[in-house]
């Protein structure tokens, strides 16, 4: 009945897409994973092309794991791929399939999971390692900075 | 900056400077003379009848030669009177109950102040005997009370895609065994530039940040809880502490060779680490594992360059480990041995073959540092360490030349005529006549510097009470070490030659690359044997009937280095058995104290190495497990990191990959038919692995 809804509203491709992408993340209860599909489809516009919807849920996807999760907004962080480890681990799709996506906010419990079970994302490098100078001591080095250093004082002077 | 307390000195480093110095006069003294009175009697053992050119080159040879035992033999000596004294390690503050074992010890002690991570680089290792060794050792930290205070890192380097993604689904059962999530963490690189010393720098420039201490373990390393936290605080005790080094015991092995390695670690390795330890001081030495580190000492001091030049001199510094003790040293901190602290294990290679390949890994390592030595402001021990690390593999070509010149030189003097009377005026004929007695004091004097940490060790058994039954017994032990000098007398010459081969093949240019290690105990076949040592042998043959033929008379000195080289191969064999281990064992032979004691981390490493079902991967099954099943294609994605892009190759490699699973016929894409460069592309680039994932759940609802 509900996919009967739902094809009313966008192309049944889409639907077909939008089904394979959310069994993704464990919904292999068919009346859960079209109410899923159809709370999804419910704010996007209904003339859009197969692939646009799939992208546009995917968007919505991330920006629900990046409130749920509190995940930064970094372009190298991966909301969806985390989100996805941690819905998979903490067993959402059968627990708490009801408020994925949906406008309510998850419950307190479905949160504290989905947290527990998410991999931090890999931070970027935030220092450098300076490199040392391995300069054999007849490279003179100490000598020309000798030299070199009069020169350099000489503004200051 | 490297902070300083209130009087100037750190833990009494500075202010036992004066010991240093006696310390070290000692030790240092003592060698030289004996190199000294050593060179003279050799002089005049040789000038018995004129010396000859080959009688100065192999004078030369054997100052060198001696030079480098007799330092080993007084640092040892240092060690053994320093255990005799039971005496800790000087110079380092050590709150009470810090050190493992002690009664103090048994309290939790106040909660540490700072926080530390431990880092287990891996590079195509066993992804579920490594997360085995790793949950032993956090189960060991969390009895302590202390587990808050660390987190984990696999750090991975592995280049074979089944191991990459099998280390990502063995961490994810580690994390959910432990219930550790947020404290266990993995990583793999895109390129594993600079290799390990690659590998750390890289979680410096991540998290190094966030850590007081790094522990840097190696894939066989296992350390008890207790000993972690015990580092822990004597870095916080010693602020200007920059590397703390636990002397890592072989344990875990069962082949005959690797149980003789075992025994000689833990009997003799005591007496000399205590040596180093007691000229070293604050100016030791980092072996590469097992070890806490200062991160932010790590990170302003031991970035390493890339030398100059093509492999094996030149590139990427391969035996970091010395270099970086030489260049935090540099900075003005300090690096500290610590023999007292134990739970600190390895293991070692099972065959003598293994052996073999891990020290061409590790003397090129070595000899580059040749590189290094000459580096302005490294401090003359930080020099002294580097030298030693590099005779360690030159020690062997110079026994070489010595025997090859000895022997040039005993046949130059069956040709030449000799001179009964001198050109001056004399009385009595000159009889060119060697000092036979001179001659052999000395060579009892090498053997018995040589033996001495055998000896020394066994002295130290019957002196502390207990200490024999942990290596089953004074009996046992004391035959255990006459087993093990017969097995290593003959293993000599056979390492003299690998090593030998090892420096004239590094020095003509050819570089080793970066091969796995091998961890288990595995077998050596005939065929095996005969490739690796059939020229060792034929060798020994021609060594024999040479000096046989120059002098029958020399045959019998030649008789140790003869029969190791000609007995190469079945010893190989032999000792590469388990059967033969085990058989030791069960005769209390070799035994260790982690072996006949319950050491709890180690006991639970083997149990959960045994009972852990590990995640494996098909050699050709990477993408397709990672596109089978949506939790590992979520996992693997979520842990890419995201900042590595593609070289030219790589993209390539993808757009092959992609071609070819495009054009896949049957069922759909199929990854097998992919080569391990397109593999890793692919396994780097999450929209294929995402396409390849819908594809496949597309097709398991259309069956459905």
């Amino acid at each position: 009945m509900d996919g009967v809804i739902v094809e009313r509203r966008v192309d049944s491709d889409a639907v077909q897409r939008l089904r394979t992408y959310f069994l993704g993340f464990g919904f292999d209860e068919s009346v859960a994973l079209e109410r899923l599909i159809e709370r999804a489809l419910a704010a996007l516009d209904p003339a859009e092309r197969a692939e646009d919807v799939v992208a546009q849920i995917r968007r919505r996807v991330e920006v629900w794991f990046i409130d749920s999760l509190g995940l930064a907004m970094a372009a190298s962080v991966d909301a969806e791929a985390i989100g996805r480890v941690a819905f998979l681990l903490s067993d959402a799709a059968q627990r708490w399939p009801q408020y994925f996506l949906d406008a309510e906010a998850p419950p307190v419990e479905m949160i504290d999971a989905l947290r527990l079970a998410a991999p931090l994302p890999i931070p970027h490098p935030a220092v450098t390692m300076p490199e040392q100078n391995l300069s054999p001591v007849w490279s003179l080095g100490p000598v020309r900075q000798l030299l070199r250093r009069p020169a350099s004082k000489a503004p200051q002077a | 900056m490297v902070p300083t307390s209130s009087n100037g000195s750190e833990g009494g480093w500075q202010g036992s400077a004066a010991s240093a110095w006696t310390r070290r006069l000692l030790v240092f003294g003592a060698t030289g003379l004996s190199i000294v009175a050593a060179t003279r009697a050799m002089h005049a053992v040789l000038s018995s009848g004129g010396l000859t050119e080959l009688d100065v080159v192999l004078l030369a040879l054997f100052t060198i030669s001696f030079a480098w035992i007799a330092i080993s033999f007084w640092s040892v000596t240092a060690g053994f009177f320093a255990l005799m004294a039971g005496r800790q390690t000087a110079g380092l503050v050590m709150p009470a109950g810090v050190i493992p074992g002690t009664e103090a010890a048994e309290e939790k002690g106040p909660p540490l102040a700072t926080r530390t991570a431990i880092l287990m680089p891996v590079y195509n290792e066993d992804p579920a005997r490594v997360t085995a060794h790793l949950q032993a050792m956090y189960e060991s930290l969390a009895e302590t009370g202390h587990l808050d205070s660390f987190d984990f890192f696999i750090l991975s380097d592995s280049t074979d895609p089944a191991v990459w993604v099998a280390e990502e689904m063995n961490w994810l059962s580690f994390c959910r065994r432990v219930g550790g999530q947020g404290r266990i963490f993995y990583r793999k690189r895109r390129r594993n530039t600079a290799r390990k010393a690659g590998n750390i720098a890289d979680f410096c420039c991540r998290w190094g940040c966030r850590y007081d201490h790094m522990v840097v373990l190696d894939a066989d390393s296992i350390m008890a809880g207790e000993t972690l936290v015990a580092m822990a605080r004597l870095m916080e005790a010693n602020p200007r502490a920059g590397i703390i080094q636990a002397p890592p015991v072989t344990v875990n092995r069962n082949t005959l060779f690797a149980r003789f390695q075992q025994f000689a670690n833990r009997l003799y390795g005591p007496v000399s680490t205590a040596g180093f330890a007691f000229w070293s001081l604050g100016d030791g030495n980092y072996w590469g594992h097992n070890a806490i580190i200062r991160t932010r000492a790590f990170i302003e001091s031991c970035g390493l360059p890339t030398l100059s030049g093509r492999p094996p001199f030149g590139g990427h510094i391969l035996s970091h480990d010395f270099v970086e003790a030489a260049l935090i040293r540099r900075a003005g901190w300090t690096v500290w041995l610590v023999p007292e602290l134990g739970g600190s294990y390895e293991e070692c290679p099972p065959t003598v073959i293994d052996y073999a390949k891990r020290d061409r890994r590790w003397c090129q390592g070595n000899l580059q540092h040749l590189r290094v030595l000459p580096a302005q402001r490294l401090r003359l021990l930080s020099r002294l360490h580097l030298v030693m690390g590099v005779m360690s593999y030159l020690a062997s070509p110079l026994w070489l030349a010595m025997i090859v010149i000895g022997l040039l030189a005993a046949w130059q003097e069956t040709l030449t005529e000799p001179t009964y009377f001198a050109s001056y005026e004399t009385l009595f004929p000159i009889w060119p006549l060697i000092d036979q007695g001179l001659a052999k004091s000395l060579f009892a004097i090498v053997i018995g510097m040589l033996l001495a940490p055998k000896l020394y060790s066994l002295v130290l058994l019957l002196r502390y009470r207990g200490a024999a039954r942990r290596f089953g017994g004074f009996g046992r032990a004391t035959l255990g070490v006459v087993l093990e000098t017969v097995f290593s007398a003959l293993l000599a010459p056979i390492m003299m030659l690998f090593h030998s081969g090892f420096v004239a093949s590094i020095l003509v240019g050819r570089d080793t690359g970066w091969g796995g290690q091998c961890r288990d105990d595995g077998g050596i076949g005939w065929g095996e044997a005969l490739r690796r040592h059939g020229v060792h042998s034929l060798i020994g043959l021609a060594l024999a009937v040479v000096s046989y033929w120059i002098e029958p008379a020399l045959l019998p000195w030649m008789m140790p280095v003869v029969i190791g080289l000609v007995l190469a191969v079945p010893l190989t064999i032999l000792s590469a058995r388990q059967s033969l281990g085990r058989w030791t064992r069960r005769r209390g032979l070799f035994l260790i104290p982690e072996e006949t004691e319950t050491m709890p981390v180690l006991r639970r490493a083997a149990e959960l190495a045994d009972s852990i079902e590990g995640a494996t991967v098909s050699s050709d099954g990477a993408v397709a497990a990672v596109v089978e099943d949506p939790l590992v294609n979520a996992l693997h994605i979520a842990l890419l990191p995201g900042d590595a892009t593609p070289t030219a190759a790589e993209e390539a490699a993808l757009a092959s990959a992609r071609l070819k699973l495009a054009q896949s016929e049957g069922d759909g894409p199929d990854p097998a038919l992919l080569t391990v460069p397109e593999q890793m592309a692919v396994l780097f680039d999450p929209p294929t692995l995402r396409a390849l994932q819908q594809d496949r759940l597309q097709d398991r609802a259309k069956a459905a």
